[in-house]
């Protein structure tokens, strides 16, 4: 230890990189120590080299070199040991050990070991035996960057590091970048917009970038106190593609949240496509913990949630409905997504208003320096998204449009049944992205989905998502900065009904949403990072309406009233940093409802069911008179504890509220289910979830295994009598009934994030129940006891796989199997009037047969001349390989009345696409 | 609606894509009772009519099973609010149970059901009530577009007073003539073994049918504009359906409904029909207005009292179709053939039932199948009574 001390002493400010001008050396060694290899250079050229003589003893070399440079030798000689050299001035090399260099001795070395202890002999000793230099490392160039300067508080131990990712060609932040210290398990991801912050004690370290699309790079870096370091990265297409999910190396393990999944849009091309579209929802379920209720189904349930607990964000703005075609297809463009990450278990504080799960989409930010774009020819959709600089290096925008040809194609098709089916959608998005100074940035999102479709040639449906959101984000200083964001989300559905009888009509419903957030975060100290913020949303509801149509028509105009509805929160989280193992974050939320008028509200009798039987008053609220509230503290709280450097153990507790709910008598998601507030009559959805979840990375992150449990209760979840009128029902409380929900599962998931071979396996064991219990018969379902919800599928696995052939040319499968959903099995028959009806007692007690399907793709990438007008890219997928007839529901229907047994299935045969993609 | 097979790839490709969002893939399920439960099911309409009224009483049965096993020794009783009580006696047909007098609903009165059944349990419905409606105006016949399909509507047009109920159920009966497309002049003759052509003096040439309503037709006037019904399709028959074929009569009954009790027929036929495939509807226990006295059983039906009107309308084909449109028949298609190379193949067929004679081989006949000595004809392109019956119904008017 004294030696290695002295050695440092030695050691200069001043990196001198004099290889290029070193003398040349004959060298005939066999079997020859280090220190005689040094001594025979010193003899040759007068160099004077500087070593412990510990570090070199035991290594013996064998080779030739004639006339070959210093350098060159020192290089060859040290390649499979633990050192490293330098070139100091007046002829002298140091030999280091582990690239531990400092130009100074670090403050405090001497007199507080007992602060810098702690890290100082854990690096050494879990110290790779790596040298980075050009010849060996598959990574970039390696170089040395100093942060800071000496000072006298540099022995306090650990620095913040922040800086900013950036393409060196475009511009462009990075996101989802991974910084890696190597040999530690300190490690971060860029946000959004490129950013990143690291704590490292003082000292040197290597920090290794990992992402998709761009170059790794590993940067030698020395720290004395808190500083910036910017990395500005090539892009890498070779690597494209190849990797399906690599970001957040070392999050997984590190972060203190548990249940986040986080997918990188581009990382998800090659996977198997179902009629040629790139979906990151479809990939998202492939997840453990989300599923849908059937194979094309829309709706999301996440850990045992109800589809309409999800809070999807595009931007921050909600999305209401995100599925085109029912939900064959996802509403979001994979174009100009930048990444999306899903927060299943714990939800941060700074999200509220759901219960399950928050997707939270990101869309791209435009090239600032380039014209760039990217097109998709599919045999359903094609896509387009172009990126336009507009200011150069300050803003720039981006457009995406997606459209379906299936009116041309299904006009031209000659079977009888399908000649009067419309079914066509569309979607696009803008968003702007401006840099004002370093400090300053604003952006803003534009965002429209619409379907149209209709199955009888009398009624037309049509949907549409209309979306808005402005971001203001500003940093005050080095430790605070925030964002300020407004948004608005529409959604809307109307059913047009025109025959030749007098009976046409016009009807729809409405929902619109404003929200201004202020999300601060304020960075204290190396153990403290809070965020805090306040929101609030306003609602406003048409729940329906109908008119005539045509002057013949009949019908009677008839509008439901107008809902209304405030929900404010305001939170404050915490990131504390305990110590090097375990890692607090808590958050503590308060979300508050008003019911607003003007409404008349209508009173029923407390303990009997609602109808308009016990409808003991009808009072009138004014216009923003605020009729009811409800509110409360919810608790995010999650730890991570550091079990073993790469094993960590996470628990979490969080608790939710929710004001809105949908209505749905349907076993599945319909894009006519509407939306509901809640009201006098219909409280807010509760739910609280306790997780916990073990971690583990191998093999330099190579591999994550991670396993997680959950257990959750949930209250007031909306359910409804047996054929239910739910829209255009003024009394809809009459119709609904309030239960319980609960779920458990253990969710484990292998990932292989490089390598030929790569992708992930998931399965989930879980089980979903729900009671509907009151104290009169039409309260209750299967008898008040707990039943499978529809979504209940206990065992579900994923397998998502890709085998990389060549550069170019890869394979990849996709795996799934899932225990067959739970219907409404008939317990009878009966006859009434002549005509046989089924008889159904026990809600969701049988189970369609297991599902499972296999999707392959072969994909082929263009070739990657560096000057060429475009990179393009071919998918060849089929769908269902196995042809497996997989059912999607089993019902009955009474037919010329009788009874009749239909099974359903959305895909039974293998569904072969191809698509075209190119970027320029 | 079948799995479509494959054919062409590409043709294949798009056909799913979007047969998918019609029917998606939709076949029969072969399906069995899992648990089988053994509840009451009432049928009880009693009318405004004075006359014998009728409960029936059944048991539900399992899915394997095609016919309700009937209720039989139940004590069954209809009282009302000023405490008098009609008794009601079971009839000939197990299960159906008649009112031991004629009597009628009235609208000033609520009415229980009060049912006993042998084994001990005990049923009684929730005092209902009688909202009168209005009077059939005109039931007429049109030709229309419905659904997407070309065809024949038969609607209701219906004058409501104010107080009168908006909520109806209707039942039709059907009746239809049928026209044989071939008629024999000679038939076979069995005695014993042996066999002869004799004279065909079977009147087997015009039939009728007489076909229920299979289906649950509520009307609600309570969206439109006016609480008049007008133009109300009760019955659509596409253009194909070879009931339209020759002359065409409906009955049309409309029972006034409460509201309770339309939201019960609604219920029933919303559960009873799939919803879009996609999104299927949820189905579960319709409840009625019927309870036991064991909290924990259910009872099938809703005790309905309505307030009756009903009307008869007839048509001929040619009053809505063009003599060049291709009229429908019973059966589709018709094809005399000479099956057999001698008599005892054609003979055995006739004895069997399936064909019938049509006359002795003479020259070939282009087109015609076979070389048997004897030319034959399916059954029912000759004999329409395995269609209907060859009386003309009382009320049947050419």
């Amino acid at each position: 230890m004294k030696n290695f001390v002295t050695l440092l002493i030695l050691f200069s400010l001043q990196h001198l990189t004099a290889q290029e001008e070193s003398p040349k050396v004959s060298l005939s060694l066999e079997q020859t120590t280090l220190e005689q290899v040094f001594g025979e250079i010193e003899q040759q050229t007068g160099f004077h080299f500087f070593y412990v003589e510990e570090w070199v003893k035991g290594t013996q070399v064998t080779a030739n070199y004639n006339q070959t440079p210093v350098s060159e030798v020192l290089k060859k000689v040290l390649e499979q040991t633990l050192l490293n050299y330098y070139f100091l001035d007046n002829n002298r090399v140091v030999i280091t050990k582990s690239n531990i260099i400092y130009n100074q001795l670090p403050q405090g070395f001497f007199p507080d070991t007992t602060q810098i202890a702690p890290e100082r002999p854990k690096e050494i000793k879990e110290y790779n035996p790596v040298f980075y230099t050009q010849s060996n490392s598959p990574k970039a160039t390696s170089k040395t960057i100093f942060i800071g300067k000496e000072t006298q508080t540099s022995g306090t131990g650990t620095f913040n590091l922040s800086g900013q990712a950036t393409n060196q060609e475009t511009g462009e932040p990075i996101s989802n970048l991974s910084i890696i210290v190597q040999g530690t398990t300190i490690g971060t991801v860029t946000d959004i917009n490129g950013n990143y912050n690291l704590r490292l004690p003082a000292g040197e370290h290597l920090l290794e970038t990992r992402s998709l699309g761009n170059e790794d790079v590993v940067t030698r870096l020395v720290i004395f106190s808190d500083g910036t370091y910017n990395l500005s990265l090539k892009e890498d297409y070779e690597l494209l593609g190849e990797v399906l999910v690599d970001s957040n190396q070392a999050e997984n393990v590190e972060d203190a949240i548990g249940g986040t999944e986080d997918i990188d849009i581009s990382e998800i091309k090659n996977i198997p496509l179902v009629l040629g579209e790139r979906d990151v929802m479809k990939v998202a379920v492939t997840l453990p913990g989300i599923s849908t209720t059937g194979e094309g189904s829309a709706g999301f349930n996440v850990r045992g949630g109800k589809t309409d607990q999800n809070l999807i964000l595009i931007d921050d703005a909600v999305l209401y409905n995100p599925a085109h075609f029912f939900g064959i297809f996802s509403a979001v463009n994979p174009f100009t997504t930048g990444d999306m990450t899903i927060y299943k278990g714990n939800i941060p504080a700074r999200f509220g208003g759901r219960l399950s799960s928050v997707f939270d989409i990101t869309s791209k930010d435009a090239n600032t320096q380039k014209f760039a774009g990217e097109v998709s020819v599919g045999p359903v959709t094609s896509n387009v998204a172009l990126e336009i600089p507009v200011i150069k290096e300050k803003s720039g925008l981006l457009i995406g449009g997606r459209s379906t040809y299936s009116d041309w194609i299904l006009k031209n098709l000659d079977e009888e049944s399908l000649k009067d089916s419309k079914a066509s959608f569309y979607d696009v998005i803008a968003k702007y992205n401006h840099k004002f100074n370093d400090r300053t940035s604003l952006k803003t999102t534009g965002y429209l989905s619409r379907d149209n479709y209709s199955i009888t040639s009398d009624s037309l449906f049509n949907y549409q998502n209309l979306l808005f959101s402005m971001k203001l984000n500003h940093k005050f200083n080095e430790k605070n900065d925030g964002s300020l964001i407004l948004t608005n989300s529409h959604y809307n559905f109307d059913i047009d009904y025109e025959s030749e009888f007098n009976n046409n009509f016009t009807s729809g419903y409405k929902i619109n949403e404003t929200e201004v957030k202020l999300n601060m975060r304020y960075l204290h100290s190396a153990a403290h990072k809070f965020d805090y913020g306040i929101s609030t949303k306003l609602y406003n509801v048409h729940p329906g309406k109908i008119e005539p149509l045509g002057s013949e028509s009949i019908i009677q105009p008839l509008e439901i009233a107008k809902e209304k509805g405030l929900e404010s929160a305001i939170y404050l989280a915490d990131n504390f940093t305990v110590n090097d193992k375990l890692l607090l974050s808590g958050g503590l939320r308060y979300s508050h409802y008003a019911a607003l008028g003007e409404k008349n509200q209508k009173i029923y009798e407390e303990g009997l069911p609602k109808s308009e039987a016990t409808v003991i008053d009808t009072v009138h609220y004014g216009k923003n008179e605020v009729m009811e509230t409800y509110g409360g503290p919810e608790v995010r709280l999650s730890a991570r504890y550091f079990l073993l450097p790469d094993l960590s153990l996470k628990l979490s507790y969080n608790n939710a509220y929710q004001y809105i709910h949908t209505l749905s008598n349907n076993t599945t998601v319909s894009p006519t289910d509407t939306y509901k507030l809640t009201d006098k009559n219909i409280k807010p959805q509760r739910a609280h979830q306790y997780s916990f979840g073990l971690y583990k990375n191998f093999n330099n992150n190579m591999y994550e295994v991670s396993v997680e449990g959950y257990y959750k209760e949930s209250s007031n979840i909306l359910d409804y009598k047996v054929g239910a009128q739910l829209f255009l029902n003024e009394n809809i409380e009459t119709e609904v009934l309030q239960g319980e929900g609960r779920s458990f599962g253990a969710e484990f998931l292998l990932k292989k994030t490089e390598g030929r071979l790569n992708g992930w396996l998931g399965y989930t064991y879980s089980k979903s129940e729900l009671k509907l219990n009151g104290a009169f018969n039409e309260q209750q379902v299967n008898n008040g006891e707990f039943f499978p919800a529809n979504y209940d599928k206990p065992h579900d696995l994923s397998i998502v796989a890709n085998y990389k052939l060549t550069h170019r040319f890869s394979f990849s499968a996709n795996f799934v199997y899932q225990t067959g959903r739970p219907v409404t099995f008939p317990t009878g028959k009966y006859y009434q009037n002549g005509i046989e009806y089924v008889l159904y007692s026990d809600r969701n007690k049988f189970r369609i047969p297991d599902y499972y399907r296999l999707d392959l793709s072969f994909n082929v990438e263009g070739n990657h001349k560096i000057k060429k007008f475009a990179h393009s890219f071919w998918n060849i997928s089929v769908y269902n390989v196995l042809g497996r007839n997989n059912p999607y529901s089993v019902f009955f229907v009474t037919e010329e009345g009788e009874v009749k047994a239909y099974k359903s299935s959305i895909f039974s045969i293998p569904v072969p696409t191809i698509t075209y993609n190119f970027r320029f | 609606m079948k799995c479509i097979n494959t054919k062409s790839v590409i043709r294949l490709f798009l056909l799913f894509i979007f047969s998918m969002i019609t029917n998606s893939c939709v076949e029969p399920y072969e399906f069995e009772t899992e648990t089988y439960e053994n509840l009451l099911v009432v049928e009880a309409l009693i009318t405004d009519e004075l006359k014998t009224q009728e409960v029936r009483l059944t048991r539900t049965y399992e899915l394997e099973k095609q016919i309700p096993a009937a209720e039989t020794n139940a004590t069954v009783t209809v009282t009302d609010d000023t405490g008098t009580q009609f008794q009601f006696y079971e009839s000939d047909t197990p299960g159906t149970y008649l009112s031991s007098t004629k009597f009628a609903a009235g609208p000033q009165r609520t009415y229980q059901l009060q049912i006993d059944t042998r084994d001990g349990s005990s049923y009684i419905s929730d005092p209902a009530t009688l909202i009168p409606g209005a009077k059939i105006d005109n039931l007429y016949a049109e030709r229309s577009f419905y659904q997407g399909e070309d065809g024949v509507a038969l609607m209701v047009d219906s004058e409501y007073t104010s107080s009168a109920s908006r909520y109806a159920l209707y039942e039709y009966e059907e009746t239809y003539k049928i026209v044989s497309p071939y008629t024999v002049r000679n038939t076979i003759k069995f005695e014993g073994n042996d066999w002869s052509v004799v004279p065909n003096t079977r009147q087997e040439t015009v039939c009728y049918n007489t076909v229920p309503s299979k289906e649950i037709i509520i009307s609600n006037t309570s969206s439109l504009s006016e609480n008049d019904l007008k133009s109300f399709v009760v019955r659509f028959i596409d253009q194909e359906n070879p009931v339209l074929a020759q002359r065409y009569s409906i009955l049309v009954k409309q029972y006034s409904l409460t509201p309770e009790a339309f939201s019960y027929y609604s219920t029933l036929k919303k559960i009873s029909g799939s919803g879009s495939v996609l999104s299927p509807t949820q189905p579960g226990f319709v409840s009625g207005n019927i309870r036991a006295a064991n909290e924990d059983e259910k009872v099938i039906g809703f005790f309905t009292l309505s307030s009756t009107s009903s009307k008869r309308v007839f048509f001929n084909y040619h009053d809505f179709f063009e003599f060049d449109e291709r009229r429908p028949q019973f059966p589709e298609s018709c094809l005399i053939f000479r099956p057999g190379e001698n008599y005892d193949t054609p003979i055995g067929m006739i004895k069997g039932g399936t064909v019938r004679y049509y006359s002795m081989a003479g020259a070939p006949v282009p087109g015609e199948l076979g070389e048997g000595p004897m030319r034959v004809i399916a059954t029912e392109c000759v004999d329409c009574t395995v269609y209907g019956t060859n009386q003309a119904p009382d009320f049947w008017t050419e």
